[in-house]
């Protein structure tokens, strides 16, 4: 059974007498609790909705682990002003995290069975595409035109190449791969009247966040002038910088050591994280050795595919004509991405909770994690009647009967 | 002519209608990403429906040109959408632009909550003092409104990464390849996408990267949406405008404006405004929102806790944190960020015509940490996007500025006709003393504005 960590005022605290209930913390004049999602459908039923902090107790460890008591009260307090009143509009990010992992247990099993249940789990990997496809790029990308399309893949293909090319790993093959796609897609682009495109790759400007010291004032107004954000930590500073200009600043004595290969990551944690939250992610990301380094470059490059294969998909249905010139061309690259992704997922777990412990029995382990997504769904569906969100409420509707079918692709394994 | 569209995904995420006249609109679930990443779901409304049924209620009220006004399209072809408000045969210009960076959403939502503001206040059977001085302004100006003015990369900020700052134009930055500069045998190319809209003028322009990762084209107006804008400044010539902007509280004045004695009084003018406006909004505790005033209040509570006997100073700590966030800062760029820009927009109409132009940068959401007394003294400068709650506090501490300028925009011309008994009482000439009279008088009467707005 799903645990939510919740915040109880003493009314609903009296509502839960008869639903266990596990007392984390006594915060203001409740207590954050630990609650089923039966307790919460039975507090809605009530008209006593529960401001929900975190989907799950791994979350809420997570987010304070190592904080002092009155830090952890003080996330909690953020928590319920920016976060809980709004839950609904993480429910999507939420679900997708859950797919994502499925996908990734599920690219691992057929890794490891070569026999009959690898066909079944090719079919599930790609009804789980499909449903990352209409909770992703569907929405994402639907009103975009042929062209905006083929332009996005360029620029993605351009910038896995450029990632790939600074990964340690030999990509070599990889790399080959993409410049061919990347050729294919100008060639349309360009017959579409579009020359300027012809000639393939495009020059992208790769940012990460780094920590480099020394810091100095020089480096705080240079920061601030760029309206950069901007976090002071030790004798340095955290900050997006471009990897192409990371030699000028060894050249002006500085020392960098990268912490977020996306610096989007970055920019979302120094907004939504307290303080010591981020100090304390900053410290575990100090030193980090090789290996770990390399998973996350791994779990970084495996977004970006995610992100090309989806893009692909969209481009492929607005397609007129299916299974002729461009129709299958595009075709035959989703097949390849496809392949590539699974390979990657299957090799690092990637977006898998670490440490992550590779189980004899996979298929198990991704049955566990399925009926977690679906309970997910379930719970979202009911916040959604609750709050009025049709909308997103017929999208749930439609994921929880997808997923019925997920189910029973695995069971059949 | 042009349509306007029915539905284009051209969404602004803050608005809520307030105005009964607009009620029938409805908001759309949209996701927003972050690159490569996580989504959120906001509840937005259609730009563009929203800028076509304040075209509706204008035109009936007759401020409004009839005619749906593109100014041009942007590199993918979308429309730079317009609306003209006002009196369309007074000289007195003004331009107010929102939107020129892709990531600032919060500059698109206050141009056009101004337009709304002044076409659904205006009654052209004026009656109270308030109502007369809307009047004042719409019938004596012609206000250019474009909020959305690089509709490419706003809609790229919604689909793909919410922190892309500039146009999605292709183009050649020109820049010599480095030597060894080499990745798998393959020569760096040198087409990019991406133009900063705000470094693209015809005004000191350089062609380079910036430090910001940032192209500035490879020549002056490269970039379809900058044409458009130019070519609207200079076939306009506006008295006064402003370029909203987000991220760091600031009013930035042109650099070339240095030595001008009448912008040091419109500036102070501004300043004035600003503060008093965001006192007003303190004392009616409305200034940062909802959320924030809750939050302040729990930590002012726990600052009690911490230290009793020491309350004098928490509360003027505390007075110090909310002002890093919003504290607006005034000058040039050289002066507030320490260099200065090029080709940028507000110092290219500034050239064009000599008048109250100016970029004012909206502030952003401001951190909780604040609230902490372990953390005043870390000069960290953390955003993010302006929570739905601290929009209309921004909106508000900006109107009174905002009108002023549109005020002293057309006061030259009213010198000449005569026009406003109030600026003949004060002045009467023309020379430089009698002009700094006469702004202070413009932004003066904004000065108790909010007083009943609130």
């Amino acid at each position: 059974m799903k645990e939510r960590l919740v915040f109880c005022n003493p009314l609903i605290l009296s509502l839960l007498s008869d639903y266990p209930h596990e007392t984390i913390l006594p915060f203001a004049d409740g207590v954050v609790a630990a609650i089923s999602d039966e307790a919460i459908l039975y507090l809605l039923a009530k008209n006593q909705p529960v401001p929900i902090l975190y989907f799950s107790r791994a979350d809420y460890n997570q987010a304070m682990h190592l904080l002092s008591p009155d830090d952890v009260k003080e996330v909690v307090s953020r928590r319920l002003v920016s976060w809980s009143p709004n839950v609904l509009d993480h429910a999507l990010s939420w679900l997708c995290q859950g797919e994502q992992q499925c996908l990734s247990l599920a690219a691992l099993g057929h890794h490891q069975n070569q026999t009959e249940k690898a066909e079944l789990l090719t079919e599930y990997v790609d009804s789980k595409l499909d449903l990352l496809f209409s909770l992703l790029a569907k929405k994402l990308y639907s009103h975009l035109e042929r062209t905006t399309l083929l332009l996005l893949l360029l620029e993605g293909e351009s910038e896995l190449i450029e990632e790939l090319s600074l990964a340690e790993s030999n990509q070599q093959q990889e790399v080959a791969l993409r410049q061919q796609f990347a050729s294919e897609l100008a060639a349309d682009l360009q017959k579409g009247g579009y020359p300027e495109f012809g000639d393939g790759l495009l020059h992208i400007i790769l940012t990460r966040g780094y920590y480099i010291a020394p810091h100095d004032a020089d480096m705080s107004s240079h920061l601030k002038s760029l309206r950069a954000p901007y976090v002071l930590w030790q004798d340095g500073v955290v900050a997006q910088w471009p990897v192409e200009s990371i030699d000028s600043l060894a050249k002006a004595g500085k020392t960098t050591e990268l912490f977020y290969f996306n610096s989007q990551e970055f920019f979302e944690k120094q907004a939504d994280l307290t303080m010591p939250q981020l100090f304390r992610d900053f410290a575990a990301l100090v030193n980090r050795p090789r290996p770990t380094l390399e998973k996350s470059r791994a779990d970084y490059l495996n977004e970006l595919r995610l992100s090309q294969l989806l893009i692909r998909q969209m481009l492929f249905t607005k397609i007129s004509s299916p299974g002729k010139g461009f129709a299958s061309l595009i075709q035959r690259q989703l097949d390849k991405e496809k392949e590539v992704l699974t390979l990657n997922l299957a090799q690092y777990a990637s977006w898998l909770p670490q440490p992550f412990v590779r189980h004899q029995d996979t298929l198990a382990q991704l049955k566990f994690y399925e009926e977690g997504t679906m309970a997910d769904v379930e719970l979202f569906l009911a916040l959604c009647l609750f709050y009025e969100r049709h909308v997103l409420r017929e999208e749930l509707v439609k994921v929880q009967s997808e997923k019925k079918l997920h189910q029973a692709k695995l069971s059949a394994c | 002519m042009a349509i306007w569209p029915t539905r284009d995904f051209l969404y602004h995420v803050y608005h809520r209608n307030e105005f009964d006249s607009l009620q029938d609109w409805q908001p759309h679930d949209v996701s927003v990403t972050r690159k490569h990443g996580r989504i959120i779901t906001k509840q937005c409304y259609s730009l563009s429906k929203d800028m076509a049924a304040l075209h509706r209620i204008g035109v009936e009220k007759g401020i409004v040109d009839s005619e749906v006004t593109s100014i041009g399209k942007s590199y993918w072809g979308k429309e730079l959408w317009a609306l003209k408000v006002g009196n369309k045969e007074s000289n007195s210009k003004v331009l107010i632009l929102g939107g020129l960076h892709a990531r600032e959403w919060i500059s698109i939502e206050q141009a056009y909550y101004l337009a709304e503001y002044l076409i659904v206040s205006y009654n052209r059977d004026a009656a109270t003092k308030r109502e007369k001085r809307i009047k004042h302004l719409l019938d004596n100006r012609q206000i250019w409104f474009v909020p959305l003015a690089n509709p490419d990369g706003h809609d790229y900020t919604f689909y793909k990464d919410n922190m892309w700052r500039q146009n999605r134009g292709l183009n050649f930055h020109g820049q010599k390849r480095k030597s060894g500069n080499r990745t798998h045998g393959r020569l760096k190319t040198t087409r990019m996408i991406g133009v900063d809209l705000n470094r693209n003028y015809d005004i000191d322009f350089e062609s380079k990267i910036g430090n910001d990762g940032c192209f500035s084209g490879p020549c002056a107006e490269s970039e379809p949406e900058t044409k458009a804008i130019a070519e609207l400044i200079r076939n306009n010539t506006f008295n006064a405008s402003i370029s909203y902007h987000s991220l760091w509280p600031a009013v930035l004045r042109p650099a070339a404006s240095g030595d001008d004695p009448y912008l040091d009084w419109v500036i102070k003018g501004m300043e004035e405004l600003i503060n008093n406006a965001q006192e007003n909004l303190e004392n009616k505790q409305m200034l940062w929102g909802a959320r924030l005033k809750e939050y302040r209040d729990k930590c002012l509570k726990k600052r009690k806790e911490l230290d009793i006997s020491n309350k004098e100073s928490q509360a003027e700590s505390y007075k110090k944190d909310l002002e890093k966030f919003r504290k607006y800062e005034f000058g040039t760029d050289k002066d507030v960020i320490g260099y200065s820009a090029t080709g940028d927009m507000t110092e290219y109409a500034y050239n064009q015509k000599q008048g109250s132009h100016f970029t004012i940068e909206l502030r952003p959401k401001a951190q909780s940490e604040l609230y902490q007394p372990s953390y005043n003294e870390e000069p960290h400068f953390r955003f993010s996007l302006l929570p739905e709650d601290e929009i209309k506090p921004c909106f508000y501490e900006n109107l009174p500025a905002a009108l002023a300028l549109i005020n002293c925009a057309g006061q030259q011309n009213e010198i000449k006709t005569g026009a406003n008994k109030e600026v003949q009482i004060i002045t009467g000439t023309v020379d430089k003393p009698a002009k700094c009279q006469i702004v202070r008088h413009c932004w003066k009467v904004f000065l108790d504005w909010l007083e009943d707005e609130l």
